[in-house]
């Protein structure tokens, strides 16, 4: 029985001992942190008056901020940047957050703190620090895990404009499309006629389907040709990628390019056809709009209606309401002429 | 005839004893787990973390669902604070499950609702619709007004009248952080739409300033009811969640904030009315999908997007909650009793779920168990005073120290309280719950288990005094 008590008793005294440790630590964590951050906040205040001083004059010193106050010289040019449009201003924020940061980012990314790291690529990204595009190369070939880091290290060397992130990605399989499409949109606009060479001749399917979306989204018209000509590719993801470009685009130069899409077995692509058909206002497939009314998919049957309705008008969409032969057809028509609604259905 | 009741008391004594053990070591384990996770992502810039996918055209637009049934007191602070989150696109769809309050002329007088004619697509049958309305002032904003049917049944129409891929399930009375939905979002669209719910953080609002739907100053409420709450809150969320998150193990997603693909809801029928504990019965449905149909989809607990929420102050408002709280995990596991140290539903049936089953469910007879071979033990000397004692003060300690370090994963995530006073006023009542907060927990638990043989569903109601001034 006494070695149970003292067991017990031991046990006692440690989880005792153990809570007063962390109590005491979490204590002078706090209290350190709280005293930091009435500092850094007091310097902020100070510098920022100098800081716009400097920004809107004619001034060759940078202005003083204490060493190693890095957050401050972050929250400082972030928050700068993020109310100026203005070309020559962000020129010289960045120029001022290159001076005071680029080193240090440096040491960071050659640091073992993994959250460091990856706050410190989100701000290079914002400052285009791209004298730093080495050290993040060679920090790109040393990271393993699928993680924050290293999608975070493609976007930023994207947005510093290097190109051959897209190798990178090519040779990395696990890779998803939608971190190709941050890549692509972070590339600086010169560098993006390279892009698009380098996927048509070289890149994988993932990497056309993410051009793709990216072409869209941007509604890159000068890469209609692109587009167009993967209407005939022969996987489908490919031409449903391909029509949702051109809905984006708001164009096709041809018509007639979405004539077999009408007749596809595949639902997206009839849906898609009766976007672009209704999104242009094209009156001349008003007999196919007429039959996907009646498609066995809702959403089809949902943008066969707004096409029609666009398309065709009020008057259209009432007279198919009363005289279509299929009820789910008369009903949706029915229903897009009550329709009230303003939220937009999205289909991605 | 004594020797019987040595008998008995030993191999009951010896199955707590097992029990204690086993939970000790179960919660350090998943401290463990989740402070890994923790120490790595703590310190990330929130808002430059999310500065991307607050701006994307590829964002994921989401519809959010809040079930409402009278609600008259916080549904407007709640509607409020949604149409403030900061998210490229979204709908809030508000459905009045039939209250018979003020709930659904609140929101016509405050968002100038009018009656329209609504597409609504059947995916889940539920009661009949009577209106839907639009707001004329934020044209995001839908109202449906329906026949009673329960919250699953709510739920249930808002997923058939919902526009986009992904919805959010909020509660009426709930507050949500204005980077929450995003915070929550964020995982989803690096996964490429392979996480099918995301469950987020809740934390206690009492005491705490929420002016016009917005956190202003964050403070401890003064009733120990409410601080014991808000260290059992940061241990559930912050040990429990994330922990079991981090291997898919994650059976629960709080009803009052989560995030999920809508056709995979649809695909496994929807909210199941009839019981009480819906969010984790669908969970637990998502998860039985997931290894009957071998998919790689992943549930996910994200301790950053907070949704703030009021909590009960009474003994009384706090006992019903437990009861249906506990009755609601009792109908789960009977439900998928299938899944149960079944080989065929992997960890989550050998293991996850079997640990909900002892631990969560059963913890309450183990405990009280223990207190009567306690009790027991002293009145008839099977036990040395002097033992017990120790014994007590040890569990004492121990359940406070795991309370502690859910305390020191708040502070390494999301800091929210400011002053060492708030440490210092959490470490002290972490230590009293032994003592008064623990017994009654268990009492109201064990009366959920025999609620789960006896009683009806209903909505959970309670006493609210509204949390946004």
């Amino acid at each position: 029985m006494n070695s149970t008590l003292t067991f017990f008793i031991i046990v006692f005294l440690l989880l005792a001992f153990a809570q007063l440790i962390l109590l005491l630590f979490l204590t002078s964590k706090k209290l350190k942190r709280n005293k930091k951050d009435q500092n850094e906040q007091n310097i902020y205040k100070e510098a920022m008056p100098a800081f716009i001083h400097f920004l809107y004059n004619e001034q060759d010193d940078y202005i003083p901020l204490p060493p190693d106050e890095h957050h401050v010289a972050e929250q400082l040019f972030s928050s700068s940047m993020a109310i100026t449009k203005d070309e020559d201003l962000q020129h010289k924020i960045r120029e001022s957050a290159s001076f005071y940061l680029s080193s240090h980012y440096e040491k960071v990314m050659n640091a073992t703190d993994w959250s460091a790291r990856v706050n410190a690529l989100y701000y290079i990204e914002d400052f285009r620090m791209t004298s730093l595009r080495p050290v993040l190369a060679k920090r790109l070939m040393a990271v393993k895990e699928q993680d924050e880091e290293k999608q975070q290290l493609l976007r930023t060397l994207a947005a510093l404009g290097d190109v051959s992130v897209l190798s990178y990605l090519e040779n990395e399989p696990s890779i998803k499309e939608s971190v190709y499409l941050s890549v692509f949109k972070r590339f600086p606009e010169d560098v993006i006629p390279q892009t698009v060479s380098y996927v048509r001749q070289e890149g994988s399917l993932k990497a056309n389907i993410s051009l793709l979306m990216y072409l869209g989204l941007a509604k890159k018209l000068s890469y209609l040709s692109f587009v167009e000509e993967n209407l005939v590719h022969p996987n489908s993801e490919m031409r449903i990628q391909a029509l949702k470009a051109l809905f984006q685009m708001n164009y096709i130069s041809n018509v007639n390019l979405i004539q077999p899409f009408f007749y596809s077995e595949i639902w997206e692509e009839r849906m898609f056809a009766a976007k672009i058909t209704g999104v242009l206002s094209l009156s001349q497939f008003e007999k196919e709009l007429t039959e996907f009314l009646g498609d066995s998919v809702w959403w089809v049957r949902y943008y066969a209606a707004e096409a029609l309705l666009l398309s065709y008008g009020e008057s259209k969409l009432f007279e198919l309401s009363q005289s279509h032969p299929d009820q789910y057809a008369r009903n949706m028509a029915a229903q897009w002429l009550r329709l009230e609604r303003q939220v937009s259905v999205a289909y991605d | 005839m004594t020797n019987i009741w040595n008998w008995m008391f030993g191999f009951l004594s010896i199955l707590v004893v097992f029990y204690m053990t086993f939970t000790a070591l179960s919660y350090i384990i998943l401290f463990l787990l989740s402070f890994r996770k923790v120490s790595r992502e703590g310190k990330l810039d929130k808002k430059e973390m999310l500065e991307d996918l607050a701006n994307s055209e590829t964002t994921i637009p989401v519809s959010i669902i809040v079930p409402a049934f009278n609600e008259e007191i916080g549904i407007i602070s709640t509607v409020r604070s949604l149409l403030t989150l900061q998210y490229p696109q979204f709908e809030i769809i508000v459905v009045d499950d039939g209250s018979k309050d003020q709930t659904l002329a609140k929101l016509i007088e405050a968002y100038g609702l009018e009656v329209i004619d609504y597409a609504i697509r059947k995916h889940v049958e539920t009661m009949p619709i009577h209106v839907v309305y639009k707001s004329t002032i934020f044209p995001n904003l839908v109202v449906v007004s329906k026949e009673n049917g329960g919250k699953a049944d709510a739920l249930n129409s808002g997923i058939n009248l919902s526009n986009f891929p992904y919805f959010c399930a909020i509660d009426g009375d709930s507050i949500l952080e204005q980077d929450a939905l995003l915070k929550a979002m964020k995982p989803v669209l690096a996964a490429d739409g392979n996480i099918i719910a995301v469950g987020g953080s809740i934390r206690i609002a009492n005491g705490t300033t929420i002016s016009r739907s917005k956190v202003e100053v964050i403070e401890l409420p003064n009733k120990p009811l409410v601080i014991m709450q808000i260290v059992e809150y940061f241990r559930a969320f912050l040990i429990g969640r994330l922990g079991f998150s981090r291997f898919n193990q994650l059976l629960i997603v709080s009803g009052a904030f989560g995030v999920f693909r809508k056709d995979k809801v649809i695909h496994v029928g929807g909210y199941h009315e009839g019981t009480v504990g819906e969010d984790m019965e669908l969970i637990v449905r998502l998860h039985r999908m997931i290894r009957e149909e071998n998919l790689s989809d992943r549930i996910e607990y994200i301790p950053d997007p907070v949704c703030w929420t009021e909590a009960p102050e009474s003994l009384n408002v706090l006992r019903s909650q437990r009861i249906r709280w506990q009755r609601g995990l009792a109908e789960t596991i009977y439900n998928h009793r299938k899944m149960l140290f079944n080989p065929k539903y992997g960890s989550v049936g050998l293991l996850t779920l079997p640990y909900f089953f002892f631990v969560e469910l059963l913890g309450a007879v183990f405990e009280f168990t223990g207190f009567l071979l306690i009790v027991g033990g002293l009145l008839f000397d099977f036990l040395d005073p002097t033992v017990v004692f120790i014994i007590f003060l040890v569990t004492v300690i121990y359940g406070s120290f795991i309370s502690s370090l859910a305390v020191l994963l708040e502070e390494m995530t999301m800091h929210k309280y400011p002053k060492v006073s708030h440490l210092m006023k959490l470490f002290f009542w972490s230590l009293t719950e032994s003592f008064w907060y623990r017994p009654i927990l268990v009492i109201w638990r064990l009366e959920g288990l025999i609620a789960f043989f006896t009683k009806k569903s209903e909505w959970g109601q309670m006493q609210r005094k509204g949390i946004s001034s």
